[in-house]
């Protein structure tokens, strides 16, 4: 399916969003006036250095964390005021994570850390097939243990997609690997957007990684920078790294 | 460098208070029970040793007929005897105007003048005798003050057989009274039965015994105290022809019989809880020590690399050890001087002393605080054995990754494959964490043990009041009469007011003998087909008066190493003291007393006697009116020398020995809670700081803290019901253990586990275990998992 310029509706609209810590006698503002649309069936790419306050955004769309000001649009709904169980209630059935570390069950195997995503939601893909889509089809029965970094992150990446999320944040998920595996893991990622149409959110501080993108937003400081198309998408294998 | 090590421990300590304070209250119940009880018994010694001394306490009580006062002087002679004092003693009944009951007591000789004789009373109100007025009595002060008797004013009491209008002159207590109970009763009952204290020359008139006497006290000396036995035997042969009916040496006496029971009952319970209390406490500190130390390995390694010795290191984490011991040591003290308190102050409500006071004993509460170091270092040691075996290189490497073999489980394909991957988390991390699993298993099975043992106190003492009060005696009313009257009284019995039906008992005081055992006991004669005495087997089944021979309890069997079918000897007090024999037809069971039954009339022929009659037990079927006239009636007939009211009775006994041991089962249970709390807290809050991660993982993934919590609440269902359950035999167990203690010829107390203690128990360790997750649950709901995700493994 391709991205006709009229198909193109935001999936999750963040509005005037700031989100300040609060460190003993003093506040730091992490995000600040935050606008920012995340469209339907897109990979975006949120590009910034360290600290620049990217995981705090993602957190935001995630439904992990509240903002201190500002909504979180959802379907026209503004999660920051949802509950916790209501909030945890969106991420059970729209959001998919996968991480810099891959945060498997070390007690269950590759089958079974699926299953615990696809245990709770309302029409979630069988998990072998989910296991079968990343390639690790005869990985099944192995523990988090037995298998490689990237291996477990394809674990990581089949038990997010299993539950056939709208919405799909990777934050660094190569961020621990070589760049073999990278590309592998990069790879299987704009190939579950073509094929499945989730929209994907991908965190980066390598800006070769962000030219896969189809939109790539700048971030420092806590503040938007850009928001730019990407007219020229690459893939993976074409990364210089 | 030691010094900044100490600030680290101060750190580290404080960072995880929370368990460490559930370890401390284990360690402080576990000690406060021991100087609790230690204390309590201490206290109690006490007492009894200076109002021992105080009263001149006798070593030994022998009970006969009638002796002359002469018989006394050759007495004295006999080697181990160091002073004697001849008494008259005779039961009597109290006519009280406010009273429709006529009351039990006792009447017992005192000089008429004030002097430090053996078994001496101390006034505790008004004074000695006046010597002003003849008729005068010094009343036992607590049914004086039950029955609001004051000195100055007079009494009415029934000796021999005629109403004697008495002055109080004052109120006393007496050191062989400091557990009172009626003859055959076993328990105190203020208001029932008193002791009347009448001076000598008074009571000779009343009872004929001029130059004469029933009851002869005595102390021992020194040495011949270690073999009273003999003593009582020599006493015996030269009283032989007075009739004695009882030779009772200081350990069997009933008062100090009872408090003695209630002194070791206490001294086993401060070993047994500290240990139980104190193990777990080891344990639990293990489990932490283990997780302390595996989570600073990196540190210590560095710490070694930089060339600190292991004895530093050794020494720092040590401290964790005898912080708890400390603490949990010095908390125990102040919690165990409050138990001793509290205990003491119960035990003022059974057992009457001048002065019971709860002091404070230094040395037990300094052996309280090693012995809990002891058991807290201990608990440490593993864990920082661990860590100091170490090299430097090898610390610093994080530890290797837990086993990802399968668990044994999983061999069993079939049943893996469908158990919901909750349990399958659950089942490998039991099976991981061995020996966590099995700590928790085994806090939980004393927690449980300590259930059972709390239930069982309370179900044995039901029982008992159950076998006695529902099963043997089945009377309303029991009389007993001066002497072995003829069936006419029983007869006239019979027509007094509401009474539906009457039985005759035959009691006839004898030494039973066989082989070279004897023993002084009783056998009571019960008509064939009696229906308000029924002896019975311990498992309740009645067993038929035979027509010709006994039926004795098993104690009384065990001291005569008597079997059934054998035959026994037995002299009888009374008519000419001739040697009988009888063959033991059966063994019985009795919890009260070391019953020996026969049928009436064979014990009446055998003794030459056609119907004799010294008891009466009656069924009644009284209007409240029809009770009056009946009590105004027996009050008035001459013969009769005591009335109980079973009812009344059984009112009594389990009021008292319930009411007791339901304050002692409460606070077990709330010492069996802080064993579960603790254990629980401790396990499952360590767990959740390990699979911090994990917990993360799920809530990102949508799942509700309530959900992840079910988790952790499963698996410490699975181990706390596998404890519980394997406590329950360890609680029979223990059970069997304390309840020997209060087995004696007076009373034996059956050891004793109802169904429902079982059921109980098990829902009491689920609520604990509820109790317990609600905590932690709040934990899991409030924690900050967002961070965790993306923290480096
Ligand atoms: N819970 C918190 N409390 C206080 N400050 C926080 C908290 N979480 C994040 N911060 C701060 O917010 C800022 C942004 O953090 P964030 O993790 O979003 O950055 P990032 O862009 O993801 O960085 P990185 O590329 O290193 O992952 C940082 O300065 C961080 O210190
Ligand atoms: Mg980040």
């Amino acid at each position: 399916m391709t991205n006709s310029k009229s198909a193109i509706k935001p999936e999750i609209k963040l509005v005037d969003l700031t989100k300040t810590y609060q460190m003993g006698e003093v506040k730091v503002q992490v995000l600040r006036d935050i606008d920012l649309e995340i469209y339907k069936g897109e990979l975006s790419v949120i590009l910034g250095p360290s600290g620049s306050g990217k995981s705090t955004l993602l957190n935001m769309i995630g439904g992990i964390d509240r903002p201190t000001s500002g909504k979180v649009l959802f379907d026209e709904n503004d999660i920051a005021t949802y509950s916790d169980s209501k909030l945890t209630e969106y991420r059970r059935s729209n959001v998919g994570f996968v991480f810099q570390f891959y945060n498997l069950v070390p007690t269950l195997t590759a089958r079974e850390n699926v299953q615990v995503s696809t245990e709770i939601c309302d029409n979630p893909m069988d998990p072998d097939e989910a296991l079968q889509h990343v390639g690790l089809g005869d990985r099944m029965d192995h523990f988090p243990a037995q298998m490689s970094g990237g291996q477990q992150q394809r674990v990581a990446i089949a038990r997010a997609l299993a539950k056939n999320p709208r919405l799909m944040l990777c934050d660094e998920p190569t961020g621990a690997l070589d760049t073999e595996t990278s590309v592998i893991v990069l790879n299987l990622l704009t190939k579950l957007n073509k094929e499945l149409n989730t929209t994907l959110v991908l965190i980066t501080h390598a800006p070769p990684i962000a030219r896969m993108a189809h939109r790539i937003i700048s971030i420092d400081s806590g503040k938007v920078e850009t928001t730019q198309i990407n007219k020229k998408r690459i893939k993976a294998e074409e990364i210089v790294w | 460098m030691v010094k900044i090590l100490d600030r680290k421990l101060l750190r580290d300590l404080l960072r995880t208070k929370g368990l460490l304070i559930a370890v401390i209250m284990i360690v402080a119940v576990g000690t406060g029970s021991f100087v609790g009880m230690l204390s309590t018994y201490d206290n109690l010694l006490i007492a009894r040793t200076s109002y021992y001394s105080r009263c001149r306490m006798a070593d030994f009580w022998i009970d006969l007929k009638k002796a002359p006062i002469s018989e006394i002087k050759n007495l004295e002679t006999l080697k181990g005897i160091s002073e004697l004092r001849e008494r008259i003693s005779f039961p009597v009944i109290v006519d009280l105007e406010n009273s429709n009951k006529p009351i039990n007591g006792l009447a017992l000789s005192m000089p008429a003048g004030p002097c430090s004789v053996i078994n001496n009373i101390v006034m505790k109100s008004g004074s000695y005798f006046t010597n002003d007025i003849r008729d005068e009595v010094i009343v036992s002060d607590k049914f004086a003050l039950a029955r609001n008797i004051q000195p100055g004013s007079f009494i009415n009491l029934i000796l021999n057989g005629t109403k004697k209008k008495l002055y109080v002159a004052g109120t006393a207590i007496s050191s062989e009274h400091i557990y009172l109970a009626p003859p055959g009763g076993i328990v105190d009952n203020p208001l029932g039965y008193g002791v009347f204290y009448l001076k000598r020359e008074y009571m000779e008139d009343v009872f004929g015994f001029h130059g004469a006497c029933n009851n002869i006290v005595g102390i021992l000396t020194p040495k011949a105290r270690y073999n009273s036995e003999q003593v009582l035997d020599n006493i015996n042969k030269s009283l032989k022809d007075y009739g004695v009916y009882a030779a009772t040496p200081l350990k069997l006496q009933f008062s100090n019989l009872t408090l003695s029971a209630e002194m070791g009952g206490l001294q086993t319970m401060a070993t047994m809880f500290p240990a139980m209390f104190l193990s777990v406490a080891a344990l639990v500190l293990n489990v932490l020590m283990t997780r302390i130390t595996e989570q600073q390995r990196t540190i210590v390694g560095t710490l070694k690399a930089l060339g600190i010795n292991n004895m530093t290191i050794f020494n720092h984490f040590i401290k964790y050890g005898l912080f708890v011991g400390v603490t949990g040591g010095i908390s125990g003290c102040i919690l165990g001087h409050w138990i001793a308190a509290w205990m003491t102050v119960m035990y003022k409500t059974f057992f009457e002393f001048p002065n019971l006071l709860n002091e404070l004993y230094p040395n037990t509460m300094l052996i309280a605080i090693l012995i809990s170091i002891v058991f807290s270092v201990i608990g440490t040691l593993r864990g920082v054995r661990r860590i100091i075996r170490l090299n430097p290189a090898e610390a610093m490497r994080e530890p290797t990754p837990t086993s990802c073999e399968n668990i044994l489980l999983e061999r069993w394909t079939r049943l893996w494959t469908n158990l919901d991957f909750r349990w399958q988390i659950i089942l490998r991390s039991l099976f991981r964490n061995k020996s966590r699993t099995l700590i928790g298993i085994v806090a939980a099975a004393i927690g449980s043990s300590m259930v059972v043992l709390a239930f069982g106190f309370v179900n044995s003492m039901d029982e008992m009041i159950e076998f006695q009060f529902s099963k043997v005696m089945l009377s309303d009313y029991n009389l007993s009469l001066k002497d072995d009257l003829n069936y006419g009284a029983f007869i006239e019995s019979k027509k007094l007011p509401g009474i539906s039906h009457a039985e005759p008992i035959f009691n006839v005081p004898c030494t039973f003998i066989n082989k070279n055992y004897h023993k002084k006991g009783m056998i009571s004669g019960l008509i064939s087909g009696a229906k308000l005495t029924i002896p019975r087997r311990a498992n309740g089944d009645s067993v038929p008066i035979p027509p010709v021979g006994l039926l004795m309890t098993k104690r009384m069997a065990q001291h005569l190493d008597i079997s059934e079918g054998q035959t026994v000897s037995f002299v009888p007090v009374r008519g000419e003291r001739k040697t009988y024999e009888a063959k033991v037809v059966s063994i019985i069971d009795s919890m009260i007393g070391l019953s020996v039954y026969a049928d009436f009339h064979y014990l009446n022929y055998l003794l030459g006697e056609t119907s004799a009659v010294s008891d009466i037990q009656l069924k009644s079927n009284q209007t409240p009116e029809q009770k009056i006239s009946f009590f105004k009636q027996l009050k008035t007939i001459p013969n009769i020398q005591s009335i109980d009211e079973i009812k009344v009775q059984k009112k009594i006994v389990t009021k008292q020995f319930t009411g007791a041991m339901q304050g002692t089962a409460f606070m077990m249970i709330m010492f069996a809670a802080v064993i579960f709390f603790g254990s629980i807290l401790n396990g499952t809050l360590i767990s959740i700081a390990e699979r911090h991660r994990e917990i993360a993982t799920f809530r990102v993934l949508g799942y509700q803290a309530m959900e992840v919590g079910t988790i952790f609440l499963r698996e410490n269902i699975v181990v706390n019901m596998i404890g519980t359950i394997a406590g329950l035999p360890l609680g029979y167990w223990l059970l069997v253990g304390m309840m020997s203690q209060f087995c004696n010829d007076a009373y034996s107390m059956p050891s004793v586990v109802y169904p429902s203690t079982w059921l109980w128990t098990i829902i009491l360790a689920m609520l604990f275990v509820l109790g317990a997750h609600w905590i932690v649950q709040k934990d899991i709901s409030k924690m900050d998992w967002s961070q965790a995700l993306s923290m480096k493994e």
